[in-house]
């Protein structure tokens, strides 16, 4: 319970915690460089070697953030801002497909609405079933 | 078993060898709690230095753990993290129910049961 407050937590503090991880990758980093350097190895080495024993500097901060928030969450977000951002940009394009959404709901909610008033609304009175229609001809 | 195996990490016993890390070194950054293992391990633990963090993240937000910025012996600034109280107290539960597991995994597989 109390992790999954914490988790939602951060989904409101994703920069802080953001940055807070990235220092404490950095940090593991340096002192894997100053390990390697200790035994000697070449400096290209050493710092292949470091991102190698963290098994990926990306790859760990991946699992850093799946576990410290709700990654599903925060990538639905960025999605639909970068969705909203778009259609910012492209204002003809979103002008007609609002325009294309609104026509479709207008349109089938009218023919629904004419549709139950025909055909699926009792008729208003006491007895609906009991209701004949007659008819004389000459 | 294939020889030259290495032994993957157990589901849940992640959290418990930290605990005990923890506790055994005192007050450790994420880098010298995996020196530790793989030290303790010999050649039978081989982890990826990162996948600690999925862990690390896990106890300290149950309240296990508690991570403060501070410096190292090289004066490297480094997050030490150190068992909370009740840390201590699931670290011991969870010690007890291993070895109740392990105990009856030991009597299933030498044919006593």
């Amino acid at each position: 319970m109390r992790r999954w407050i914490s988790r939602a937590a951060n989904l409101f503090r994703r920069h802080a915690a953001e940055r807070e991880m990235r220092r404490e990758i950095a940090s593991h980093l340096a002192l894997l460089q100053e390990e390697f350097e200790r035994r000697g190895l070449a400096p290209e080495e050493v710092a292949r070697m470091a991102r190698r024993a963290l098994g990926g500097v990306e790859r760990a901060k991946e699992l850093h953030r799946e576990a410290r928030s709700f990654a599903w969450v925060e990538q639905l977000v960025r999605d639909l801002l970068y969705g909203a951002r778009n259609l910012r940009r492209a204002p003809g394009f979103t002008i007609l497909a609002v325009l294309a959404v609104a026509l479709g709901i207008g349109a089938t909610t009218t023919i629904f609405g004419l549709y139950n008033a025909v055909v699926w609304k009792p008729l208003p009175v006491a007895d609906p079933s009991r209701v004949f229609r007659l008819q004389r001809w000459f | 078993m294939a020889s030259g195996q290495r032994a993957g990490i157990l589901q849940g016993t992640l959290d418990l060898m930290l605990l005990r890390t923890l506790q055994t070194l005192g007050p450790q950054h994420a880098y010298a709690i995996a020196a530790r293992l793989e030290q303790v391990s010999g050649d039978l633990l081989h982890l990826n230095q990162g996948t600690l963090y999925p862990a690390l993240v896990r106890l300290e937000q149950q309240g296990r753990i508690k991570g403060t910025w501070g410096r190292t012996e090289t004066n490297r600034e480094a997050r030490f993290y150190a068992v909370t109280k009740s840390g201590e107290k699931a670290l011991a539960e969870e010690t007890q129910r291993w070895r109740q597991i392990a105990g009856l995994m030991e009597k299933i597989l030498s044919g006593e049961a």
